[in-house]
């Protein structure tokens, strides 16, 4: 079969038509690796970014892996409306398990027709964590490949600048530093159209934080925000189902590869507000999460490079654990 | 035709996915692949849902990622037109979405050759359709304007924001390239100048993760609808999209006077074919007054 696959429709619990395209691997004798989903990540549908998607599933189809990649209720071709207004708002639904109905949904339809009851579930962004929510519910998910998954929730009012993240002050420090030759920055702060309440987040932050250290006693585990991960969690627009359903994941002896960008904030927030403050209990199951950071990419793979490099990194896991 | 018998087999296949009670509504929306060129096209057919009118609309989508911010509007427009009585396709150009082929092989002359053989498929696939008209948004409507000046065979023309200049449009491209260098490596590397070089040493240029290359470059750039010689004998309505009250632009409206059967009208809408704030499902304005145009005898 041609890599342009074949069109798929079926409908999700509430009766609504979601529209996907399945790639079968040529010659098709039963299925017995697992089937790979993409799933749509914001509102870019089945095709992603730069037709990202595509772009994986002819490699993963060449794996002989069976791929469905659809689109969510409201996205895309499917049926269904949105009813958000502000797009934050859209993603921080998804954020909060919005699409794992209709994820579920596809994999019972690849159950039926295909007869496939293992899944490896993968997506950018939305999708990935959308994938994370629906293993943690849905036994037959094996795997997941995650990129560039979000630990926050978006809103119009997660923007706040209490939950920026260091690298993102970082960013703006060295911004700031670097402007101070530049006569046009002098002319905005002059005339008062600097933020500055960004400027001085940014410049405050080192120092609060030899604060905070002092009276830390030096304990790494207490993370981003210095309270208690299990009860805070990472910052104010934490996301609290992240670290449930990534536990529930690995304790369940299921593998997980996170793919992050290196220029994405989505990254920072991941190992400020995630991997350090939960460091302890990540480290238990090392041998079970494969995270990966793709040098010099931004939040869409969008030069060939990173593109291939994370490529790479996803066939060579799929490789050796599914086709050794 | 080979495209109505690789229809038929798509939907079966589609059929065959579903359960017992959507098969009443599957008949409207069908996704499927038709022969363009020597690659598969993909496209989802429409079908009247209320008595056909006869009329199909094809569809052309803008260009690369501004095809997928636009894309629900786009669907959303369809499935009202269709609920009037119209058929509509919509579908990807050669290596864009769901079609077949690489995006840095497509250019203009593959889109304007995956319209016409859109046109013709749903002349010949369609039961009923006497008239094909032709809607497309921003380079889409641009490359439809230049099908309707090849070719006889298009009813109706509805351009929701041509792009006039390609040129312009190119330079805006590779300036986001710019924010982009900024956002990757907090520099610039390559000025618009550097990078108009490489185009033409052979290097393709990533805008967005789509690889523009010279020949894309070249072809769109070339395109100045101001000043083409060409005719368009179809109706037309030229609709200038604005997020605030504006001006007619002159250039839409010198095109229009030249055209001659052209109609200009604006619609309060955002750029929805970009990335912004706001979640655009729809764009009321613009449907509103395209509704009123196409509908009138």
């Amino acid at each position: 079969m041609s890599h342009s696959g074949r069109p798929v429709v079926f409908a999700n619990k509430n009766g609504l038509r979601l529209f996907g395209i399945l790639h079968l691997p040529s010659p098709v004798s039963g299925f017995q690796r697992p089937g790979v989903l993409l799933l749509s990540p914001g509102i870019k549908s089945r095709i992603g970014p730069h037709r990202l998607y595509v772009k994986m599933a002819a490699r993963f189809v060449e794996m002989g892996f069976a791929v469905l990649r659809f689109d969510f209720y409201g996205l895309g071709d499917s049926e269904g409306e949105l009813t958000e207004s502000v797009l934050a708002n859209f993603y921080g639904s998804i954020e909060k398990g919005r699409y794992v109905e209709d994820t579920i949904t596809a994999m019972d339809w690849m159950e039926q027709e295909l007869g496939i009851r293992r899944f490896i579930l993968c997506g950018l962004c939305g999708g990935a964590i959308t994938g994370l929510i629906a293993a943690s519910r849905d036994p037959r998910v094996d795997s997941l490949i995650g990129l560039g998954i979000p630990v926050t929730l978006a809103s119009t009012e997660s923007e706040s600048y209490d939950n920026l993240s260091e690298g993102q002050l970082n960013r703006l420090r060295t911004k700031y530093f670097r402007n101070i030759i530049d006569p046009e920055s002098w002319v905005r702060l002059l005339t008062l159209k600097t933020d500055f309440r960004l400027l001085f987040k940014s410049l405050s932050r080192p120092i609060n934080n030899v604060l905070r250290s002092w009276n830390r006693n030096g304990e790494d585990n207490q993370g981003f925000s210095g309270k208690d991960p299990e009860g805070e969690g990472g910052g104010g627009n934490f996301n609290r189902l992240f670290p449930a359903a990534f536990f529930s994941i690995v304790s369940t002896n299921r593998r997980l590869l996170l793919i992050f960008s290196e220029k994405d904030r989505l990254y920072w927030e991941f190992d400020e507000k995630f991997n350090r403050p939960y460091r302890s209990r990540i480290e238990a199951y090392r041998n079970l999460v494969e995270v990966h950071i793709t040098k010099d990419a931004n939040h869409i793979f969008s030069s060939q490079e990173s593109q291939e490099e994370m490529m790479r990194e996803a066939t060579s896991w799929l490789e050796t654990h599914y086709c050794a | 035709m080979g495209g109505s018998r690789e229809m038929v087999s798509a939907m079966t296949d589609s059929h065959e996915a579903m359960d017992g009670n959507d098969q009443a509504n599957i008949r409207f929306e069908s996704p499927f692949f038709f022969p363009g060129g020597d690659k598969k096209l993909f496209g989802i057919l429409h079908r009247a849902v209320s008595p056909a009118n006869g009329r199909g609309v094809v569809m052309c989508y803008p260009f690369a990622e501004e095809r997928l911010w636009a894309h629900r509007v786009m669907v959303k427009f369809a499935r009202i037109l269709a609920k009037e009585g119209y058929s509509v396709l919509r579908f990807d150009y050669m290596g864009n979405g769901d079609s077949e082929g690489k995006f840095q092989d497509s250019n203009v002359e593959t889109s304007i050759s995956g319209i016409l053989q859109a046109i013709q498929w749903m002349k010949e696939a369609v039961h009923g359709i006497r008239e094909v008209d032709l809607l497309g948004l921003r380079l889409g409507a641009t490359f439809a304007a230049l099908v309707a000046m090849q070719v006889d065979i298009v009813h109706r023309l509805v351009l929701w924001g041509p792009i006039l200049k390609g040129n312009n449009y190119m330079q805006e491209l590779l300036r986001s390239h710019l924010t982009y260098q900024m956002a990757t490596y907090d520099r610039i590397l390559f000025d618009r100048k550097r990078l108009v070089q490489m185009l033409y040493e052979g290097k393709p240029v990533n805008i967005d993760g789509y690889d523009i290359t010279r020949e894309m470059y070249e072809q769109i750039s070339s395109i100045d609808l101001e000043k083409l010689e060409g005719v368009i004998s179809c109706r037309c309505l030229m609709v200038q999209i604005d997020d605030r009250l504006k001006e007619p632009n002159s250039a839409y409206q010198r095109v229009a006077e030249r055209w001659g059967n052209t109609i200009l009208v604006s619609a309060m809408e955002d750029c929805f074919w970009r990335e912004i704030p706001k979640l655009y499902c729809g764009a009321p304005n613009l449907f509103t007054e395209t509704k009123k145009w196409m509908d009138a005898p």
